[in-house]
């Protein structure tokens, strides 16, 4: 696989180490496809990509309106790279619409590539423009690049058997070839791919080819561009990657899971945004033996999880915060029964319906406390995309070790975005996997010495008929009691579980010096956002450093040493402070919380300003 | 859905092709069938030419109304207080359904016309008073501005001007 | 993976005979604590003496149940049992035989228990033909928590919750089940041990979504509720009991049948020129729900009280259609390679 790229002259050549590009359209635009093919050619050619893809918020909009369109932002660099970006470089804008949405995040001199074409009086007005904007003006901070990108795509299509519908989507490859000029890029993977796809119908695929050297011969022959870039490989670890979402990355994570335990995995659901594409992996994997259930609510979908658990399965079920409120007593009966299961919160913004399509971190206390009475369960939060495989695996871990429910907190932001990915191979992988009990006699209660884990004996074993339920359990013989004494003790028991997970999970590490001024602490989402701005800091010679918390219930065991070995602790959140709540309560350290809930992840630039604001009072 | 890039058949509903990732939200919305629909849901009203409107107190007779568009030669008119306020709309079918025996002189405009008439903008489309038109069963839409008629576009208004359409 | 006894339960007396579980083997050790005179005392002991006509190793039965009176029942029961949350019990079991199918699993439920909290999921676990069999104790009043209305209370009903009498029209059971598509709905009696421990043999037998209502007498909250027809010396004139095949007679002296008048049964005396020829004919296993479901409408006074099996028909069970669709898939793609899953789409290395 080739990287070459057509000679230049006359242009001028600028080497950066990032760049940042936003590709915004109508749905006939293509703009995700365009995105998509840009990031795997960016990610082959050995740049560090960091993806996130707008959806229209609509179902489905009228043709040319604002709630229509689609946008895709690429971030990539020749260094390692934590988020999508905070404001693009680029804009290219295929139509009013979405020059109108997204103008506004574009940083004066930034370039703006618009298909001027799109441009006509009816377009217009549907985006709610009085006048022109690429004559009257008003986007003279910017770099504008005016191309009709419909004509001279038809023109290069032209003699090809293809009604004026089936040119224009081509229009997309167009603008892509473009673009794989300006930021010397090659053709060769997207060739490649469009003679795969496109094979039963050739003379679309021949279209599109001849769209994207079109689009690349453009930018050679145009004088409209006097420099192009470029942007070096990064340095990445070797292995064989691939691009994944955290949702993708998460049903993966549980067949692994289940395969590594050697048991089936049972997935029961209810469709919520975002979530739902969880369902819709895992019951394509048929032949991993994988049962996905889908149920008639979420209050069924954590049943029929717990029924699975009790039937020897590895149990399974996904939603995003209101759904698992809903679920919040089915968990407990998880937690009295002490059965292993794991649920997933990809959390998205509330309260209630809230943005249905916008993250947050909003559901830290539900998952620490949401429930009657004292009901501790372990919780884990993956950081990046990739991570939410490797903490599928550790959930489940912890989940059939303790024989507890375990709460895994994703968002909707790691649900979409995408990364590459560093596919692991199996060997690498832990063996999770714990034995049915079967010996007699057998005592529901009673308890392994280190876990403290009750023994799994599953419906089906000779000999072990026995009964569990919601009400209290005498300790040891699993009875019903409302013994004053024992709910006490068992009370603490179920406490003590918990808390002696942290013996057992990796230490806290800090990114940076090992002690100093301040400490960046997060958890979830928030990683690539605090870990850029913690390195642009350090950078800059502040005594800065980064760590950020996987597992919150319980903490690993250095975690008070860790925070108290800086002057100050910033923690960024995606909420009103929740973190911030639980490390107070816990420490008595007077942490400082960064709370933007604003349904999108921190820009660098915010958790670097409060970040210097705070050494600012310091002192250097 | 049959993917119109690559013509791979994807479920229902799906926003991304499947095989080459075409974005489907364009492709299984209702479109129109031909330039001449397009052009109907695109052309506003505003374009098209019509009558401007002529305007009656609710306490007129009907003789009056009768007189009146005698001699303007409309079939309808709009109903307004004297201060502009639009109440109702008065068309010939009104009188001819609604009279009865009664004499022209002893009923009064109100009784007759059609109050809280269906009204359009002029930046409405063409498609959208035909819809109304046929729907509702009335010949005649007031379009309005700021809460002032400005004008009446009538079902024969419609057909002259889909007439110049199709006979270029 | 776990451990399967491959497919369904040997359910047949011969296999009882090999497996030779006796009644006390379900007996457990918990001393049963319901009120003395309960109903739920007979529908436990029926449930004992049955269980072991299954052929069914005891280790593969399951009791689920959900909150109520009727929720003790895993308790006393010598198997595998899950005293669960109020309505989920379905749900569980759902679940349950997802991950084992060769289990045999009974959920327990109660009036209150299945049709106001737990309705929605009566409706899709028969709808979906899970092969689990459910056995509600309607005694029409909510017992547990001392006293207040259900669904199947009748409107007027005076209780602590209802001081005048309750505002809401109530609901038959059996016509929820049968609108709920379940393949085997069916009727019996506390009181009438040899019916209700036959009902359970049938229920027990039948691959499929099973609703069994059990009249049940609370004789603390709401006693005599059922006292009228199903008093030993009048229950064979005023209740039907449905045979397979038969005509429907009535009656001490079965005198008395049930035949069609328009869309409507009727009670008609026999003799008089109106012979068995002319009732209706009871088939269980009719593929419409027709008769099954005009059955369900008929209370007394207006009518005897139909017992016994409504409606038994046969379908893929919804654990078998998801085994099905895995082996299929393993057919069609082959058994899950999990280190190509991980490489799936567009991968690239980096080297050195």
């Amino acid at each position: 696989m080739t990287t070459e790229t057509l000679p230049r002259k006359d242009i001028n050549i600028q080497e950066l180490d990032r760049v940042t590009i936003r590709f915004a359209g109508d749905s006939g635009d293509g703009m995700q496809l365009t995105g998509n093919q840009f990031t795997r050619t960016t990610a082959v050619f050995g740049n560090d990509v960091s993806t996130l893809p707008d959806y229209p918020a609509e179902i489905r909009a009228p043709a040319g309106s604002l709630p229509g369109v689609s946008g895709f932002q690429i971030s990539f660099a020749s260094a390692d790279i934590y988020t999508p970006g905070d404001e693009p470089d680029v804009l290219v804008a295929m139509n009013p619409a979405a020059l109108r949405t997204n103008v506004g995040d574009l940083p004066a001199g930034g370039a703006l590539i618009v298909n001027s074409d799109a441009f006509s009086v009816n377009n217009l007005k549907k985006a709610g423009y009085e006048s022109n904007p690429l004559t009257d003006g008003s986007l003279k901070q910017y770099n504008v690049f005016d191309i009709p990108i419909s004509t001279l795509n038809a023109g290069a299509l032209e003699g090809l058997d293809m009604t004026a519908k089936q040119v224009d989507l081509s229009k997309n490859f167009f603008a892509l070839g473009l673009m794989f000029w300006l930021y010397e890029r090659s053709m060769e993977p997207t060739l490649r791919w469009i003679e795969q796809r496109f094979a039963a119908r050739p003379v679309i695929g021949e279209a599109n080819r001849r769209a994207l050297k079109a689009g690349y011969a453009f930018g050679e022959t145009t004088e409209m561009f006097h420099t192009t870039y470029k942007v070096p490989p990064a340095r990445l670890a070797p292995g064989t990657y691939r691009n994944i979402t955290g949702n993708e990355a998460t049903a993966l994570g549980f067949v692994a899971a289940a395969r590594l335990a050697g048991r089936d995995l049972v997935y029961g659901s209810y469709p919520i945004t975002p979530a739902s594409d969880i369902l819709h992996a895992l019951a394509s994997y048929k032949n991993f033996g994988v049962k996905t259930f889908q149920a008639e609510d979420e209050i069924a979908a954590i049943g029929s999880a717990i029924g699975a658990a009790y039937g020897g399965a590895l149990a399974l079920t996904a939603s995003s915060g209101p759904g698992i409120a809903l679920k919040s007593e089915a968990l407990n009966l998880a937690v009295m029964v002490e059965l292993p299961l794991v649920v997933v919160d990809v959390q998205r913004a509330g309260p209630s319906t809230g943005m249905p399509t916008k993250t947050e971190q909003g559901d830290l206390l539900m998952a620490m406390f949401g429930r009657n009475s004292d009901s501790p369960v372990p919780v884990v939060a993956p950081a990046t995309p990739g991570e939410c495989f490797e903490y599928a695996i550790e959930a489940a871990r912890l989940a059939l070790k303790y024989m507890t429910p375990v709460v895994y907190l994703s968002d909707a932001f790691l649900a979409n975005g995408a990364e590459p990915w560093r596919i692991p191979a199996l060997e690498e992988m832990p063996d999770i996997s714990i034995a049915n009990h079967t010996d007699r006699p057998f005592e529901p209660y009673a308890r392994d010495p280190h876990t403290l884990a009750r023994p799994w004996a599953v419906p089906g074993t000779p000999g072990l008929e026995h009964r569990i339920g919601g009400l209290e359990k005498a300790d040891v013989t699993g009875n019903v009691s409302y013994d004053p004494d024992n709910h006490h003790h068992m009370q603490l028991l179920r406490a003590q579980k918990v808390a002696g997970i942290a013996e057992d999970i990796p230490a806290l590490t800090a990114h940076g010096p090992q002690s100093g001024d301040l400490l960046i602490l997060g958890w979830g989402s928030t990683y690539g956002a605090i870990r850029s701005a913690t390195e642009r800091l350090q950078a800059e010679g502040w005594s800065v450093a980064h760590a950020h918390l996987r597992h919150l219930n319980p903490m690993p065991a250095n975690t008070e040493q860790v925070l108290r070995s800086y002057r100050k602790v910033l923690v960024p959140e995606i909420n009103l402070g929740q973190l911030s709540l639980l490390l107070r309560a816990r420490y008595l350290i007077d942490v400082v919380g960064l709370n933007r809930v604003r349904g999108k992840p921190f820009r660098i630039i915010d958790i670097k300003q409060a970040a210097e604001e705070l050494l600012g009072r310091n002192g250097k | 859905m049959i993917c119109p890039a690559c013509g791979f058949d994807n479920l229902q509903g799906v926003d991304e092709c499947q095989n080459c990732g075409a974005d489907l939200r364009s492709a299984d919305i209702p479109r129109p069938g031909s330039s001449f629909e397009a052009r109907l849901t695109v052309v506003p009203l505003g374009d098209v030419r019509h009558h401007k409107p002529l305007a009656i107190v609710p306490g007129a007779t009907c003789a009056e109304a009768i007189r009146q568009m005698q001699q303007a030669g409309v079939g309808c008119l709009l109903v307004e207080e004297a201060g502009g306020e639009l109440k109702g709309i008065l068309s010939e079918r009104d009188l001819v359904l609604k009279l009865g025996d009664r004499a022209l002189e002893d009923v009064a405009v109100a009784d007759v016309m059609t109050p809280d008439p269906v009204v359009l903008r002029a930046d409405d489309s063409v498609a959208v008073a035909i819809n109304k038109m046929a729907v509702g069963g009335f010949r005649h839409i007031p379009l309005i501005d700021d809460g002032r008629a400005t004008g009446i576009v009538s079902a024969r208004d419609l057909f002259r001007y889909i007439l110049g359409v199709v006979a270029r | 993976m776990t451990d399967k006894n491959g497919g369904q339960p040997a359910l047949s007396p011969e296999n009882a005979r090999v497996i030779e579980l006796t009644r006390k083997d379900f007996v457990s050790d918990q001393e049963v604590r319901w009120c003395p005179g309960c109903g739920d005392y007979s529908i436990l002991a029926q449930t004992q003496k049955t269980m072991p006509d299954f052929g069914v190793p005891k280790e593969n039965v399951v009791f689920i149940s959900g909150i109520g009176c009727s929720g003790r029942l895993p308790y006393y029961m010598n198997t595998y049992g899950f005293h669960s949350i109020h309505g989920r019990a379905p749900t569980l079991a759902t679940g349950l035989k997802l991950a084992n199918p060769s289990l045999m699993v009974w959920v327990v439920t109660g009036d209150g228990d299945a049709l106001s909290i737990g309705g929605n999921h009566i409706l899709h676990s028969m709808r979906r033909n899970v092969d689990i069999k459910v056995v509600m104790f309607n005694n029409r009043i909510y017992g547990l928590t001392k006293g207040q209305a259900s669904p199947t209370s009748e409107l007027g009903k005076k209780t602590k919750s209802s001081p005048a009498g309750t505002v809401d029209y109530p609901v038959q059971p059996l016509s929820i089940a049968l609108a709920a598509e379940a393949s085997f709905v069916a009727r019996s009696v506390d009181t009438h041990t040899e019916h209700l421990q036959e009902t359970l043999n049938k229920a027990g037998y039948h691959h499929g979504s099973v609703f069994v209502e059990v009249l049940q007498n609370c004789n603390i909250f709401n006693d005599g509720a059922y006292r009228e027809f199903t008093e030993r010396d009048v229950r064979e004139d005023r209740m039907l009991f449905l045979q397979d095949g038969q005509p429907m007679v009535f009656g001490k002296e079965h005198d008395k049948g049930i035949r069609l008048n328009g869309l409507h049964p009727e009670v008609v005396q026999l003799g008089n020129g109106i012979s068995e020829k002319d009732l209706l004919v009871h088939h269980e296993d009719a593929e419409d729900p027709y008769l099954a479901f005009m059955l369900s409408r008929m209370w007394w006074p207006q009518f005897p009280v139909p017992v016994g099996v409504l409606r038994r028909v046969e379908r893929a069970t919804h654990d078998q259609l998801v085994e099905g669709q895995i082996s299929d898939a393993i057919t069609r793609q082959g058994a899950g390679d999990l280190a190509k899953l991980l490489a799936s789409g567009e991968t690239w290395t980096v080297s050195r």
